[in-house]
């Protein structure tokens, strides 16, 4: 990215900064690259050789500090650490489609622009990165739901962009509907609108910072692993993705606060779209969830889920038993909750930090009005009354 | 952290001085203990890449940064006598500031 004629001093110093970062992050990515390691543990896991362990620290488990884990034994524990990792990256597969995509549409809006070429060959480094961190998630969460339950538990079939990226967001098919026509909306103006474009990136980087809480601890398990030969591939793929996601968090970050400073200031409507996309992040990730700690899902949309995993060999229980386990870990408060809501906390308070110098974003956006209004009362309240609901099916 | 286990405090300057101390262990990362509830600090990839940890160390031992976090430095804070904090180990009682915007 060359420097504009005639800028000021001080201008000029930004920009050559900005220029730096961008090839200081590229080369660092293509020299660290985890590809190949990636395709290679996807293509070696077995579950029968990893089924007796844990794959994360034991605090990053299904359920974690609520009465299922509390009451479950030492094997059932594994499973529900091991179901964690599934539950966890099949989310982060969801994500990683939408970048996919998205990384292109917002490259062509930035490309229209003059000497954007560095920041569209970074991105397409990391879109193809990304497919093989989809394709190393998909692998082993699918072979573990087949050995374990035989059918699909959180894991989908493949599907497209457009979809809404929460799983288990609170959703419903009026609300999928105008997010794929959203989602559409956004891919059309950001592909044609270098700033528009740029906020795609703030909001990849406030999802990126939620992932790097959680993904640095899961990475960690095999980083202090004694046994590194030797541990399970997931937790080698939960660290080889985290190496990678470092430099797709700095390049959200570049691109979202210093290349957007190098385009004109945003027009009203420009400044709208980028409210209602941090907006969008919020609602999003309004929610604390007891079931996967660190992804903010609707936890009553994961209720059908729970239920299954508990009236599966690995649990054994009835129905009624496995709904009452499920009324005592939703519908009251325990550890696990005060846990997720904890980490839901740190996510808010990241987020802030992370925008607090985004000029054209909304008090109510810099602040995380929205995200900061949900509490542990709200929480209990929508679970009981949508566990009525879902006892009266 | 038992008793027996050396201990150090790491406290903030500057406009986070209002922000508690903490006692971590010696030789823990700050990245590793350190998070957004418990300090002003926001850590970003914690693998040295993306800037978000830049302090200045006030008061306290760290080592010389290597080859990597210089490069990064000579980037992100050039003469500027900054640090990646997710780059530093706690090894005696240290004090942090963050950077004001625009230095």
């Amino acid at each position: 990215m060359s420097l504009p004629v005639g800028a000021a001093g001080n201008e000029l110093k930004a920009q050559a900064s900005t220029e730096g970062k961008i090839e200081l992050n590229f080369r660092r990515n293509k020299k660290q690259d985890h590809t190949a390691l990636l395709d290679q543990a996807a293509a070696e896991f077995r579950y029968e050789d990893c089924r007796d362990e844990y794959w994360n620290p034991p605090e990053f488990s299904l359920l974690y500090g609520s009465p299922l884990w509390q009451e479950a034994s030492d094997s059932q524990r594994v499973i529900l650490n091991q179901l964690y990792w599934v539950a966890y990256y099949s989310q982060i597969i969801s994500a990683e489609i939408a970048t996919i995509f998205f990384n292109q549409t917002s490259a062509a809006g930035l490309y229209g622009m003059e000497n954007f070429r560095g920041i569209c060959d970074m991105l397409d480094l990391e879109s193809s990165q990304e497919r093989a961190h989809i394709a190393a998630f998909k692998k082993v969460a699918e072979e573990t739901e087949e050995a374990l339950f035989g059918e699909r538990i959180f894991t989908y079939p493949m599907r497209g962009p457009y979809a809404e990226t929460m799983i288990l967001g609170h959703s419903h098919a009026i609300k999928r509907f105008w997010k794929a026509i959203q989602l559409k909306a956004f891919a059309l103006l950001s592909s044609g609108n270098a700033f528009i474009a740029t906020q795609y990136f703030l909001v990849r980087g406030i999802r990126t910072l939620n992932g790097k809480i959680v993904q640095h601890k899961l990475s960690q398990y095999y980083q202090q692993h004694p046994d590194k030969e030797n541990a399970p591939i997931p937790s080698k793929i939960s660290t080889y993705h985290f190496m990678d996601e470092s430099h797709h968090f700095n390049s959200s970050t570049i691109i979202s606060h210093d290349v957007v400073k190098a385009l004109k200031p945003p027009t009203r409507f420009e400044r709208l779209i980028s409210n209602m996309a941090v907006r969008g992040c919020q609602r999003d990730h309004f929610h604390f969830s007891q079931i996967v700690q660190g992804i903010f899902w609707f936890d009553p949309m994961g209720f059908a889920q729970i239920e299954r995993i508990l009236c599966s060999s690995v649990f054994d229980m009835k129905t009624a038993e496995a709904r009452d386990i499920m009324r005592r870990c939703f519908t009251e408060d325990n550890e696990g909750l005060q846990r997720a809501a904890t980490i839901h906390h740190e996510a808010l308070e990241s987020y802030r930090a992370y925008v607090a110098d985004i000029d054209f974003l909304s008090a109510a956006n810099k602040d995380m009005q929205l995200m900061a209004g949900s509490d542990l009362q709200g929480y209990l309240a929508r679970n009981r009354r949508a566990f009525r609901r879902y006892q009266g099916r | 952290m038992t008793d027996a286990q050396p201990s150090y405090l790491v406290s903030f300057g500057g406009d986070d001085s209002g922000s508690p101390p903490l006692r971590l262990p010696e030789g823990s990362k700050l990245c590793e203990e350190l998070d957004i509830n418990n300090s002003p600090l926001l850590f970003g990839c914690r693998t040295g890449i993306c800037g978000t940890c830049l302090v200045r160390v006030e008061a306290g031992e760290v080592p010389p940064a290597d080859a990597d976090e210089q490069e990064m430095l000579e980037v992100y804070a050039p003469n500027s006598g900054l640090r990646l904090a997710c780059q530093l180990s706690v090894r005696s009682d240290m004090r942090l500031s963050r950077p004001k915007a625009g230095s």
